[in-house]
C-alpha cells in the first residue's frame, strides 16, 4: 500500500516534470501590415508553447518606421468613404490558441443596436487547409517552405519552417508543420512578417485566454457583422442633406478585415 | 456502462477502419507514438513525411496528448519521417513504401532532449507594400432620388457631400479638389462644367479619393488632405459615342435645352456640352475656377494679384432659389479634349464660349439715419445686364523619366460685359450705361523632381497679364453740387482703365528626414506692375463741351518687387500631427502718379508664422487647430488719392498710398463622431483680429455720398458654427441642429466727420428633423431663424430677425414613379405689414425606360407669389426691396440619353 502511494506520487511528478518541460514558450514578433489600420507597420506578437499560443499587438510600439518606403508611384490608390468602427484592432485584438481543446479565442468586437461590444470568438482549430508546396527560400537562417490556402475571402501565401518545430503562426494561423515565418495575401492587405523570434522565451504575459466580454460562436459574430451594413445604410440615409430621398441603399461591403466573408 | 461504451466505441473504430482501408487502397498508414527517453509520451511533436529526393513534405500531422499519430501517405518509393518537437533532438527515419503494402507501417520514435535556443533579430522580410482597397463603395442608383438629371443634383444626395450656389463641392466640409470621369481629369478644378452638365443617370460608382496627391512625383512628401472624386461611368455607355439630351418647355414659354456628347477612348477623350435656358440654370459656374489647376493656385507672395472692376450695378441676387428668382437667357457651348498620344506625354485643352442674359428688377426704399441728417431716397430699378465670355485653357504634361515631370498651363479670357439700367429716382427717370472688357491670360511652367525617395525639388515660373476696361455712363447726373458752375451738366462718364503684369519665379525643396517628418524649404521672387487711370467727364447739355475736374481724375502706378524665404516642417506621432511653417518677405514697391518722374521706392521686411496642430485623441475625437500671423495688402484701387464715380451718386477714393496689414488667426475645430454614427458634433471657432485696417470715411449727403478710405485702429471677427446630428433609430428619424454665429467690429470709420465703431452680428439657428421610413412616404421638415444685428457706437441701430421654414414631402410610388411636394414659408422680420410669403412646389418623375427615357412634370409656385420685400442693413442706413419672383408656371422636361 505505501508503495502505491510511493507510486502515485512518482507519477504525478514525472507528470509534471513534463509538463513544465512541454512549457518551453517561444516569442516570434510579426511586422504586421493590415489594410484595415491604413497599412501602417504594427508590431504583433506571438507567443507560444507546443498546446497553445497568444497572438496580440503591441499597441505601443509600431514598428519603426524609418525603411518605411511607399513603393506605389502611379497616382491615387486608395479610394474610399472612409469608415472606422471603434477603436482600432491593436488595441483590443487577440487571438488565443488551444490545441488541448481544439479550439480558437478570439477578442473581436461586434456593432449592435448602434453600440459596439466586446466578445470572445469561439472557432474550432482545423479551419486551414493547407496546400505545402515544394517551394523553399531562406528567410534569415531559417530554410522556409511555402504553402498556401485560402480563408474567409482571401488568398494567402505562408512560408513556415520546420526548424521552428511548432504547429503555430501569427493571428489564427496555424496548422503546418513549423512555424509560419510569413504570411501575405495576394493583395497585400493582410501582411506578416517575422522580425524576431526567441526560444526560449520568459514572457511576463502568460499564454491563456483573453478574458473580454461574452463568448459567442463564430457564426454568431459573423451574422452581426452583416448586419453591419445595414445598420451603416440606415445612419447615412438619415444624415442625408434637405432635398436628398433615397429609397435604397445598398452597401456593398468590401471589407479591409482580415476576414471578409463567412 | 463504462464497458457498454467502450465497445460500442470499438465497434465504430473498427468499422472505420474497415470502410477507411477499403477505400484509402494504395495508401499507407503510418502508426507510432512518440516518447522521451523516459517512456513519456510527448504531445504535439510534428511528424513529417518527406519524399527522399526533392525533400517535398507529402504528409504530416501532430502527435496527440498521448503521443500517438498517424498518417496517412499517398506516395510510394523512398520517404523519410522527420519528427520534431521543442526542446527535442529531431530524428529521421528513411522507409521504402511499395505498391502493395496496405498494412499499417509501425514506427514507435523515441526523442532525446535537447534545449533549443534560438535567437535570430531582425529577420528583414522584404515585401513590397501595394495599397489597394476601397472600403464600402457606394452605387450610383442606390442615391439616385429619381428626380436630380444633372451629377450636381446627385452628389447633393450623397452623404457628407456639400454642393453649394456656385458649384463648389465639398466632402464632410472640405473643398475638393477635382471630379475625374473614369480617372481621367480634365476641368481641375474648372469641374462644375462637369457636374452642371453631365447626365447623372450614366453614372455607375463615385469614388472619393482622401488623401489625394497631385503628383505622383510627390507621393509620401506631400501633406496631401486634398479630396478628389472618380466618377465611373457605367460600363455600357461608353460606345464611341455618348452622351445625354433633354429639352424642357414650360407655359411661360421659358425653356432649358442640354446636350453632352462625350466619346472617350485611351487616348483621346472628348467631351462637348451645349446648353440653353431661360429658367435660372447657371451651367458653368465660378469662371475663377477654370483659371488654375493644380499647384499654380499655391499662394506665391504678399501682394494683391487681381485686377477687380470698380464699378457693380446693382444686380445682387435676392436670398431666395436661382429658379424662383432669376430672369435669364443663357448659353454655352465648350469643347474639351485630353489627347495622350504616349505615356510621356499628355495634352488637355479646355474651351467655352457662353453668354448671360439677366433681368434685375427691384423697387426699394433707402433711409439713411444719421444723427444730424435722415435722408430717404426712393428708386425703381431695372436693370438688363449682358456678359459675353471666350475661354480657352491649354494643359501640357511631360513625363521625361518616371521621376520627373515637365508642366505647362495657360489660359486666355476675354470678357465682354454691357448692362443697361433704367430707373425712377425720387421720381426722376434715369438711365445707367456701362460696357467693360476684360482679358486675362496668365501662363506657368512647372518642373517637378523626385531627387531620391526622400527629396524632391520643385520649379515654379510664371506670368500672368490682365487688363481691364470699364466705361461707366450715368444720366442724369444727379450730383452736380459737387462742381463749382456745373449745374448744367446733363450726363456723366467714368472711364476706368487697369492693368497688372506679374512675372515669378519659385523654388522649392521638400526634405523627408524620416518617414513622420517632412520639411519643405522654398525661395522666390515675384515682381509686380500695377497701373490704374481713372477720368471723370461731364458733359453740358447746352453744348457739346465737356469738362474735367482734376479732383477726379486718377492716374497711378505701382512696382513691387516680393523676394521670399519660406521653411515649413511637418512632424506626424502617432496620434498628433504638428506643423510649423515661417515666411520671410520683403516687399520693395514705389507708387506713384503718372506725372511724377521721381520714383520713391520704400520697402517692408515681414515675418509671417504659423502653426498647426492636429491630434486625433480617439476615432471618436479630434482636434485641429492653427494659429497664422499673416499679411495682406491693399490693391491699387486703394491708393486712388481722387475719386473716381461708382454711380448711385456715389463716389471712391482709396488712402493713397500701399500698405500691408498684419493680422492674427486663429482656428479651432473639434469633431465628435463621424456621419456615420448615431451621434455626430462638430464645433468650429475662427477669431481673428488685426490692428489695422481700412475703415471708412465717409461724408453722406442728400446729394452725393464720398467714401474714401483710411487707417482704422482695430478689426475683429468672431466665426462660430455648431452643428449636431443625432439620429432617433426607435423613431426612424434624424434631428440636425445647427448655431452659426458671425460677428465683426471695427473701429476707426468716420462717417459725416463722427468717429464711428461699427459692429454687426449674424445670427443663423436652424432644426431639421428627416425621416428614413422603408415604405412609400418620407417627410424632412425645419426651421432656421436669421438674426441681424447692427450696432453703431455701442447703440444697436437695428436688429430683426428672418424666418424660414419647409417641410418636403416625398411619396415613392414606384422605383419608375416619384413625387415630391415642397412648401416653403418666408418672412423678413422688421417691416409694418405682414411680411410672410409661401411658395408651394409639385415634383413628378416617370422613368418612361430606365436609363433611356425618362419625362419630369414640375408645377412651380403654385400659390404664383410674384414679389417679395427684404430688409438689408448696411453700413449707415437701411434697404427695404421689393424683389420680383418667378411666377406660377407648369414646366414638362424629356430627358434621353444617347
Amino acid at each position: 500500500m505505501k508503495r502505491q502511494k510511493f507510486f502515485y506520487l512518482f507519477v504525478i511528478c514525472t507528470f509534471i516534470a513534463v509538463n513544465s518541460m512541454a512549457q518551453t514558450n517561444g516569442r516570434a514578433i510579426y511586422t504586421t501590415i493590415l489594410e484595415s489600420e491604413d497599412f501602417k507597420k504594427l508590431r504583433g506578437e506571438l507567443i507560444f508553447s507546443e498546446n497553445k499560443s497568444l497572438f496580440f499587438f503591441n499597441a505601443d510600439t509600431i514598428a519603426d518606421d524609418d525603411d518605411y518606403q511607399s513603393v506605389n508611384m502611379q497616382g491615387p490608390s486608395t479610394l474610399d468613404f472612409e469608415f472606422s468602427f471603434g477603436e482600432s484592432l491593436v488595441s483590443y485584438h487577440e487571438v488565443f490558441i488551444d490545441k488541448r481543446k481544439k479550439e480558437i479565442l478570439s477578442s473581436e468586437r461586434y456593432y449592435k443596436d448602434g453600440k459596439e461590444h466586446s466578445c470572445l470568438t469561439i472557432e474550432p482549430t482545423n479551419i486551414f487547409v493547407w496546400n505545402i508546396t515544394d517551394e523553399t527560400k531562406e528567410i534569415g537562417s531559417f530554410q522556409s517552405t511555402k504553402a498556401t490556402t485560402t480563408f474567409r475571402g482571401r488568398n494567402y501565401t505562408a512560408w513556415f519552417t520546420t526548424e521552428v518545430s511548432v504547429s503555430s503562426g501569427p493571428w489564427k494561423f496555424h496548422g503546418l508543420p513549423g512555424l509560419i515565418l510569413e504570411i501575405y495575401d495576394d493583395e497585400m492587405g493582410v501582411q506578416f512578417l517575422l522580425s524576431s523570434i526567441d526560444i526560449p522565451f520568459e514572457s511576463t504575459r502568460k499564454i491563456e485566454p483573453p478574458n473580454s466580454g461574452e463568448r459567442i460562436s463564430i457564426e454568431e459574430y459573423a451574422k452581426y457583422q452583416s448586419k453591419l451594413a445595414d445598420e451603416i445604410v440606415e445612419l447615412i440615409k438619415a444624415k442625408l442633406p434637405r432635398g436628398a430621398n433615397v429609397s435604397k441603399i445598398s452597401a456593398t461591403q468590401t471589407n479591409k478585415g482580415i476576414e471578409r466573408e463567412f | 456502462m463504462v464497458k457498454f461504451y467502450v465497445r460500442i466505441c470499438s465497434f465504430f473504430i473498427f468499422i472505420t477502419c474497415l470502410f477507411s482501408a477499403s477505400l484509402s487502397y494504395g495508401q499507407v498508414e503510418l502508426k507510432g507514438s512518440v516518447s522521451d527517453t523516459l517512456g513519456n509520451p510527448i504531445p504535439h511533436a510534428l511528424v513529417l513525411v518527406q519524399k527522399d529526393s526533392s525533400n517535398k513534405i507529402i504528409s504530416y500531422t501532430q502527435s496527440d496528448t498521448e503521443g500517438n499519430f498517424t498518417l496517412k501517405i499517398r506516395s510510394t518509393g523512398i520517404l523519410i519521417m522527420v519528427v520534431n518537437a521543442m526542446s527535442y533532438k529531431s530524428k529521421e527515419y528513411t522507409f521504402k513504401v511499395a505498391k502493395e503494402i496496405s498494412s499499417p507501417l509501425i514506427q514507435d520514435v523515441v526523442l532525446e532532449s535537447e534545449p533549443i535556443i534560438i535567437k535570430e533579430i531582425n529577420v528583414q522580410a522584404n515585401q513590397p507594400i501595394s495599397l489597394r482597397g476601397d472600403t464600402i463603395s457606394f452605387n450610383a442608383e442606390d442615391f439616385m432620388v429619381g428626380d436630380e438629371t444633372v451629377v450636381e443634383e446627385f452628389l447633393k444626395n450623397l452623404p457628407g457631400v456639400e454642393v453649394d450656389e456656385e458649384g463648389v463641392i465639398r466632402f464632410t466640409g472640405k473643398e475638393i479638389e477635382k471630379v475625374m470621369i473614369d480617372d481621367s481629369d480634365l476641368f481641375g478644378k474648372g469641374y462644375s462644367l462637369i457636374t452642371k452638365n453631365l447626365d447623372a443617370r450614366i453614372i455607375d460608382k463615385v469614388e472619393v479619393l482622401q488623401k489625394y496627391s497631385e503628383s505622383p512625383r510627390l507621393k509620401g512628401l506631400e501633406d496631401s488632405d486634398k479630396v478628389a472624386l472618380n466618377l465611373t461611368l457605367k460600363e455600357d455607355v461608353v460606345k464611341p459615342i455618348f452622351g445625354n439630351t433633354m429639352v424642357g418647355v414650360n407655359t411661360s414659354n421659358n425653356y432649358e435645352a442640354r446636350v453632352v456628347l462625350m466619346s472617350l477612348n485611351k487616348r483621346l477623350k472628348q467631351y462637348s456640352f451645349l446648353n440653353l435656358n431661360k429658367l435660372g440654370y447657371d451651367p458653368i459656374g465660378n469662371i475663377s475656377h477654370f483659371l488654375y489647376s493644380d499647384n499654380e493656385q499655391e499662394k506665391r507672395g504678399v501682394i494683391e494679384k487681381d485686377v477687380k472692376p470698380l464699378i457693380n450695378l446693382g444686380e445682387e441676387t435676392p436670398v431666395l432659389d436661382d429658379r424662383r428668382s432669376r430672369f435669364n437667357h443663357s448659353g454655352m457651348a465648350s469643347y474639351n479634349v485630353i489627347y495622350k498620344p504616349s505615356k510621356k506625354f499628355e495634352l488637355k485643352v479646355l474651351s467655352f464660349a457662353m453668354f448671360n442674359e439677366d433681368d434685375f428688377e427691384r423697387e426699394g426704399v433707402y433711409k439713411y439715419e444719421l444723427e444730424n441728417i435722415s435722408i430717404e431716397d426712393t428708386e425703381d430699378y431695372n436693370l438688363v445686364n449682358n456678359v459675353k465670355n471666350g475661354f480657352a485653357r491649354i494643359e501640357a504634361l511631360y513625363e521625361p523619366a518616371i521621376n520627373a515631370e515637365l508642366k505647362y498651363g495657360g489660359y486666355l479670357t476675354k470678357t465682354n460685359g454691357n448692362g443697361r439700367a433704367d430707373y425712377i429716382f425720387n421720381s426722376t427717370r434715369a438711365n445707367q450705361y456701362i460696357t467693360n472688357d476684360k482679358w486675362e491670360t496668365s501662363h506657368n511652367l512647372n518642373y517637378t523632381l523626385r531627387l531620391t525617395d526622400n527629396n524632391a525639388l520643385l520649379v515654379m515660373g510664371g506670368y500672368q497679364y490682365d487688363t481691364l476696361y470699364e466705361q461707366f455712363r450715368e444720366s442724369p447726373f444727379f450730383p452736380t453740387e459737387l462742381f463749382i458752375n456745373q449745374e448744367q451738366v446733363s450726363d456723366a462718364i467714368q472711364e476706368n482703365q487697369t492693368s497688372l503684369h506679374s512675372l515669378d519665379l519659385q523654388a522649392k525643396l521638400i526634405n523627408r528626414l524620416s518617414n513622420n517628418f517632412i520639411i519643405e524649404t522654398k525661395a522666390g521672387n515675384i515682381f509686380y506692375s500695377n497701373k490704374l487711370d481713372t477720368d471723370l467727364l461731364l458733359n453740358r447739355n447746352d453744348s457739346s463741351l465737356s469738362y474735367r475736374n482734376v479732383n477726379f481724375i486718377n492716374s497711378k502706378k505701382f512696382r513691387g518687387i516680393n523676394t521670399f524665404f519660406g521653411i515649413k516642417g511637418r512632424r506626424e506621432f502617432t496620434k498628433i500631427t504638428i506643423s510649423a511653417a515661417t515666411d520671410f518677405h520683403n516687399v520693395l514697391y514705389a507708387t506713384r502718379d503718372a506725372d511724377e518722374d521721381v520714383e520713391g521706392k520704400e520697402s517692408i521686411q515681414l515675418i509671417e508664422p504659423q502653426l498647426g496642430l492636429k491630434w486625433n485623441i480617439n476615432t471618436k475625437n479630434e482636434i485641429q487647430s492653427s494659429y497664422f500671423f499673416n499679411a495682406t495688402s491693399t490693391s491699387i484701387m486703394d491708393a486712388m488719392d481722387n475719386y473716381a464715380f461708382v454711380g448711385d451718386r456715389t463716389f471712391m477714393k482709396g488712402f493713397g498710398r500701399f500698405d500691408i496689414f498684419r493680422g492674427h488667426t486663429f482656428l479651432l475645430n473639434y469633431t465628435y463622431g463621424n456621419w456615420i454614427d448615431r451621434l455626430l458634433f462638430n464645433a468650429v471657432a475662427l477669431y481673428s483680429n488685426r490692428n489695422e485696417h481700412l475703415a471708412t470715411q465717409a461724408h453722406i449727403t442728400p446729394g452725393y455720398n464720398l467714401i474714401g478710405k483710411k487707417l482704422g485702429e482695430n478689426q475683429d471677427l468672431l466665426q462660430l458654427n455648431l452643428t449636431t446630428d443625432l439620429y432617433l433609430r426607435s423613431v426612424k428619424n434624424n434631428v440636425k441642429v445647427q448655431t452659426n454665429y458671425f460677428a465683426t467690429s471695427s473701429s476707426g470709420s468716420e462717417i459725416n466727420n463722427k468717429k464711428t465703431s461699427l459692429k454687426s452680428v449674424y445670427s443663423k439657428y436652424s432644426i431639421e428633423l428627416r425621416s428614413v421610413f422603408d415604405f412609400l412616404f418620407n417627410y424632412s421638415i425645419g426651421s432656421s431663424w436669421i438674426h441681424h444685428q447692427q450696432l453703431f457706437n455701442s447703440n444697436i441701430r437695428n436688429s430683426y430677425t428672418d424666418q424660414i421654414q419647409f417641410l418636403d414631402l416625398y411619396f415613392d410610388f414606384s422605383r419608375k414613379i416619384k413625387t415630391k411636394i415642397v412648401l416653403e414659408r418666408y418672412y423678413f422680420g422688421q417691416s409694418e405689414d405682414d411680411n410672410t410669403y409661401y411658395y408651394l412646389d409639385g415634383f413628378l418623375s416617370y422613368h418612361i425606360k430606365p436609363d433611356k427615357w425618362q419625362i419630369k412634370f414640375e408645377f412651380r409656385n403654385m400659390l404664383n407669389n410674384n414679389q417679395f420685400r427684404k430688409y438689408v442693413l448696411t453700413d449707415v442706413g437701411m434697404e427695404s426691396t421689393l424683389h420680383k419672383t418667378v411666377p406660377r408656371y407648369f414646366l414638362v422636361t424629356l430627358y434621353y440619353r444617347i
